[in-house]
Parts: C-alpha cells; sequence; structure tokens
C-alpha cells in the first residue's frame, strides 16, 4: 500500500481516509483469546504481507511446566513435520547455555512455569509464500529463563494461519498479529 | 471421566471465534512433546 503525500488545501476524502489513516509500518490484523490445548488461528496470512509479527500474553497461573508450542497452518490442517530451531537462554543467576531442534515436530516456544505471565514477541518471515517461513523470537517470564530463538520451517508451502498449543492443560491469554506494511 | 481437550478456533477473516472440543482425528495430531528444558 503506498503512501500518498497530501498537498495543502487537498480535500481529505473518506476514502483516503481509511485507507492511509491505518497506513502505519507494524497493521493490526486480529487477536484472540487463547483459552484451551489447541489454539488455531486461519486467514492471518495474506497476501498483503509477507513478514508479521505476534504477541503472546499467557496469563494464567497452572500447576508445573508446560510447553508453549507452535505449528503453522494451511487450510486447517498444522504442518508437523521440518521445525528447525536453535535457542540460546539465560537464567536469572547469569547462566545461559543453548539447545535445538534437528528438527522437531513443532517450534518449541517456550515454558509456562506456574504462577507468573508468560511473554513472547515472535516475528515470522514470509509464511505465506510457498517457500521456507523463518522464524525469531524471544520470552521472558519471572519464573522461567529467558530465551531467544530464531528457527526455520523447511517446507516450501504457503501458510494461513498457526496453531497454539500446549502439552499440559489449556493456555489462557491472548494472542496478537501484526503485518508489516509493504510499499 | 477425564476433562475433554479443548481447541479456540479463530477465523482472522470473519473475526470469529469457536471453542469445542477436539475431535479424535485432531487429538491424534497434537504433537508428542520433546522433554521439556528446566533451568535453574
Amino acid at each position: 500500500m503506498a503512501v500518498k503525500t497530501f498537498t495543502t488545501g487537498e480535500v481529505l476524502t473518506a476514502s483516503d481516509t481509511n485507507t492511509y489513516l491505518n497506513n502505519g509500518g507494524l497493521v493490526y490484523i486480529t487477536q484472540y483469546a487463547l483459552s484451551s490445548t489447541s489454539n488455531p488461528v486461519s486467514n492471518c496470512f495474506t497476501s498483503t504481507y509477507d513478514n508479521y509479527y505476534i504477541q503472546i500474553d499467557y496469563t494464567a497461573a497452572s500447576a508445573g511446566t508446560s510447553q508453549l508450542q507452535l505449528r503453522l497452518r494451511a487450510s486447517g490442517t498444522d504442518a508437523s513435520t521440518n521445525y528447525y530451531s536453535g535457542v540460546n537462554y539465560v537464567t536469572w543467576s547469569g547462566t545461559g547455555g543453548a539447545f535445538g531442534q534437528n528438527p522437531g515436530t513443532y517450534l518449541y516456544v517456550a515454558n509456562k512455569g506456574s504462577g507468573f505471565r508468560l511473554s513472547v514477541g515472535m516475528e515470522i518471515h514470509s509464511p505465506k509464500l510457498t517457500d521456507y517461513t523463518n522464524f525469531t523470537w524471544w520470552n521472558v517470564s519471572h519464573d522461567n529463563a529467558g530465551w531467544n530463538g530464531r528457527a526455520t520451517h523447511a517446507t516450501a508451502t504457503s501458510y494461513d494461519g498457526f496453531n497454539l498449543l500446549s502439552d499440559s492443560g489449556n493456555i489462557t491469554g491472548t494472542c496478537y498479529i501484526y503485518g508489516y506494511r509493504k510499499a | 471421566m477425564s476433562e475433554p481437550i479443548m481447541g479456540t478456533f479463530h477465523d482472522a477473516e470473519t473475526g470469529e471465534t469457536v471453542t469445542r472440543e477436539l475431535t479424535a482425528e485432531e487429538i491424534a495430531a497434537l504433537p508428542i512433546s520433546e522433554p521439556t528444558r528446566v533451568y535453574e
């Protein structure tokens, strides 16, 4: 969507207002409440954007530790193979390390411990293109080491959404999805 | 009886969100988790 330069005295039409008022670099697409073991969103990836930013606000206390997992989704079906990832983590005491998935059947996004909110910020690159999809993300929670991750889903497929999953119990919170505007 | 496994399905195009029990097929497709990474 191109930027329009208005000139002095030019009439601001309703159409131009609706088109260009929300013409920021990061454009809100949708948000939804997370409340289940499986929380898929469809039709959030379109040809309007190549790259996306999602925020996950995982709020509820839960007993024990559960994994927050992500799978890409096309036409209502999750992709269940070829998630390669590398994660650097650090603890509050300053120790750290790394682990990887080589590959995994899902993207291991975070651990959710009991009692504290978990925040995740993630960039997803080219999910709608018929090409590999790349990810970078971070997570932080008071009861969990902070991670910095990067991943690639090594399957050349066009996806229209993704699924956020828990391996134990339900996720409670909100997922926000934004697109990076193209010229 | 164990708790049913639920899914929350959101469509960004319509804005609709539906929460329902997962089907047997959907449950079978859920991931088998890797070992959880826990750090001191």
